[in-house]
């Protein structure tokens, strides 16, 4: 009968700060280098690459903020959405590698392969470059849930598995015999679409991007988490069980929204590699993944601007202290994170605005 | 009182010769601890069934068994004379139009009670169907009767971790209604209710067996003379005694296990 309230207050304020920056980072880097307001090239690139970071909270925060699916290897989804942008960047090195072999990329002319393995056919175009950065860890975000969710696997040992899957992810690909690089990865890009990943104006293209799908990827899961499939999965993060006792689909509810962010996190993986230049299995590591999980919780967990906030927050405090004092950055980090947890266990967003109900 | 909106039962249900829920010869063991033993138990169409025993006595474990939560080790549970209790799951089962209160009133607290409503209302299961789901109309105004049948009108927009027990308590039975089930399992509605509150349950299960099947289970002896409805009571797994309160009361068997001591 009646639409819901849908953007709040915040969602507004969180959206149209980034419609701002977006456009003042893209003028203030136009501008003539010399000019007092000049934004240097590396600048508009962290900033992008902070959005991505913010993307891949906002994902940890739907299924964790909203589901109670603790991830600690949301990281995977992003590293394979990196792996597969990685991978079509390697081909469109084309003949300019340091072996100049027109098909195969260096690392393959290196161990002898006299042909480019079935699973890098196609990555040459774009379209299917992009559908794969969705079915990727969709799928694979997908089959895991189909087995742990369906098993009943909660709570800690959720985390744990999803922990060593992420592991398990991290060492396969440091094998040379995968086909992906080995421990080196996928690196030395050229150019993206035919634009050359060294200029200025690939470098905005490829920020305004980010920012535009993390702009996208809010107001999708602001939707979902204000639709009734919210309330059902606020729901089933507080007693899972009774809403099963209600006739609800649990288990696909799960799957649905574990697949979703998991695709969201490969959008994240996919913008972040042309902008960093490199993707490797250190991608995979776990520590990444709890490094997302602790953004989400210093920004607030299940507000969704939270986790944008975190992610900007944390890693601009990272760059910066690692850039002042490295060796402190691990310790600022805990601490950061034990006092947000002891004091304001709703995060920066629960401090910032009056402790507001979070579901609608 | 207001309406209360019929069930409306699946396609497979099928309860022609009168009995909604068939159990015959179930048994379960924890740990060799036999919880329940052999046990027979039927309820008929729109009958309103009791079942009283000591603690321990099965009466939860029985539920646990007819919602899915617990498979039997061995023995039959149907619902109507096709659906196979044995093989669904819990949430098919809930589907199928078996709605059950938990013990320990168990609400979502971080909704308001309009929102938990709105979570057990019938209809819309899939996922997508979910996410683009409007709030119609008619679902609007069973929500809104529904309050007012359990006196929660008023606190539609309260979240209901600010509900006393008696609230949560009625706030689960709504729950219930808004899933249309035929048959409803309700343990223990009495606890934790002031007088006043039983009196109007009372009147509510009373009203409510007119269109539904009710077992309910219950430790206050109040309580269950003022439903006037046929009794069950379970002793260590099995039925001891069947009948109405007085026959009950009567029984030596009875008196000796539960009500004498």
């Amino acid at each position: 009968m009646t639409a819901r309230s849908f953007l709040n207050t915040q969602d507004k304020f969180v959206l149209a700060a980034l419609v701002l920056i977006a456009v003042a980072v893209v003028v203030f880097n136009s501008l003539p280098e010399g000019h007092v307001l000049h934004l240097p090239t590396y600048s508009v690139t962290l900033f992008g690459k902070y959005l991505t970071f913010a993307l891949l909270a906002l994902s940890v925060d739907l299924v964790w903020g909203y589901l109670g699916i603790l991830s600690l290897g949301h990281g995977a989804f992003f590293a394979l959405g990196g792996y597969v942008m990685g991978m079509h960047l390697t081909r469109e090195i084309g003949d300019r590698g340091v072996y100049a072999n027109p098909v195969l990329p260096d690392f393959m002319v290196f161990l002898n392969w006299n042909e480019l393995p079935w699973f890098w056919l196609g990555f040459d175009q774009f379209w299917f470059t992009v559908l794969m950065v969705v079915l990727v860890p969709g799928l694979a975000a997908f089959i895991f849930g189909w087995f742990a969710f369906r098993s009943r696997v909660t709570g800690v040992y959720l985390s744990i598995i999803t922990q060593a899957f992420t592991y398990a992810l991290m060492l396969a690909f440091f094998r040379n015999e995968m086909g992906f690089g080995g421990n080196n990865g996928l690196t030395d890009f050229k150019d993206v679409l035919g634009f050359s990943l060294r200029s200025d104006a690939t470098r905005r293209g490829l920020f305004v991007a980010s920012a535009v799908a993390l702009f996208i990827a809010y107001v999708i899961c602001r939707r979902i988490v204000t639709s009734r499939l919210g309330l059902v999965s606020i729901a089933i993060r507080d007693q899972e069980d009774r809403v099963r006792f209600l006739g609800h689909h649990v288990d696909y509810i799960k799957i649905s929204l574990f697949a979703f962010s998991a695709v969201l996190a490969g959008i994240a993986g996919a913008l972040y590699v042309p902008q960093v230049g490199i993707i490797n299995p250190g991608e995979f590591s776990p520590l990444n993944s709890i490094e997302i999980v602790v953004w989400v919780a210093i920004g607030g967990r299940a507000t969704l601007y939270g986790a944008v906030l975190g992610a900007i927050g944390v890693n601009y405090a990272k760059t910066w202290l690692t850039g002042a004092a490295p060796e402190l950055w691990l310790f600022a980090l805990g601490g950061i994170f034990l006092l947000v947890t002891l004091f304001f266990p709703k995060g920066v967003a629960g401090v910032s605005w009056p402790s507001k109900r979070t579901t609608r | 009182m207001r309406d209360i909106r019929s069930p409306s039962p699946v396609a497979d249900l099928d309860i022609r010769n009168g009995t909604v829920l068939y159990m015959e010869g179930v048994s379960v063991s924890f740990d060799g601890y036999k919880a329940i033993d052999e046990l027979n138990f039927y309820v008929n169409h729109n009958e309103l069934r009791c079942v009283i025993g000591p603690n321990g006595a099965g009466k939860t474990t029985m539920m646990d068994i007819i919602t899915g939560k617990t498979r039997p080790d061995e023995g039959q549970c149907w619902f109507g004379s096709r659906l196979n209790l044995l093989r669904m799951k819990e949430d098919e089962i809930a589907r199928s139009g078996i709605g059950r209160k938990f013990q320990k009133p168990t609400v979502f607290d971080n909704h308001s009670v309009f929102e938990n409503m709105e979570v057990s209302a019938d209809g819309v299961r899939s996922v997508y169907g979910l996410f683009t789901a409007r709030l119609s109309g008619e679902v609007r105004a069973q929500i809104e009767s529904t309050l007012e049948l359990i006196g929660l009108a008023d606190e539609s927009r309260t979240p209901v971790a600010r509900l006393s027990h008696g609230q949560k308590q009625w706030l689960e039975l709504g729950m219930l209604l808004m899933q249309n089930p035929m048959l409803l399992l309700i343990d223990e509605p009495a606890a934790g209710m002031t007088h006043d509150e039983m009196d109007r349950t009372i009147e509510l299960l009373t009203q409510l067996k007119l269109t539904h099947s009710v077992v309910v289970v219950e430790h206050d002896m109040d309580f269950v003379r003022n439903l006037e409805s046929p009794i069950t009571v379970l002793h260590q797994g099995s039925v001891l005694a069947e009948g109405k309160m007085q026959d009950i009361q009567e029984d030596p068997k009875v008196i000796e296990v539960y009500l004498g001591s």
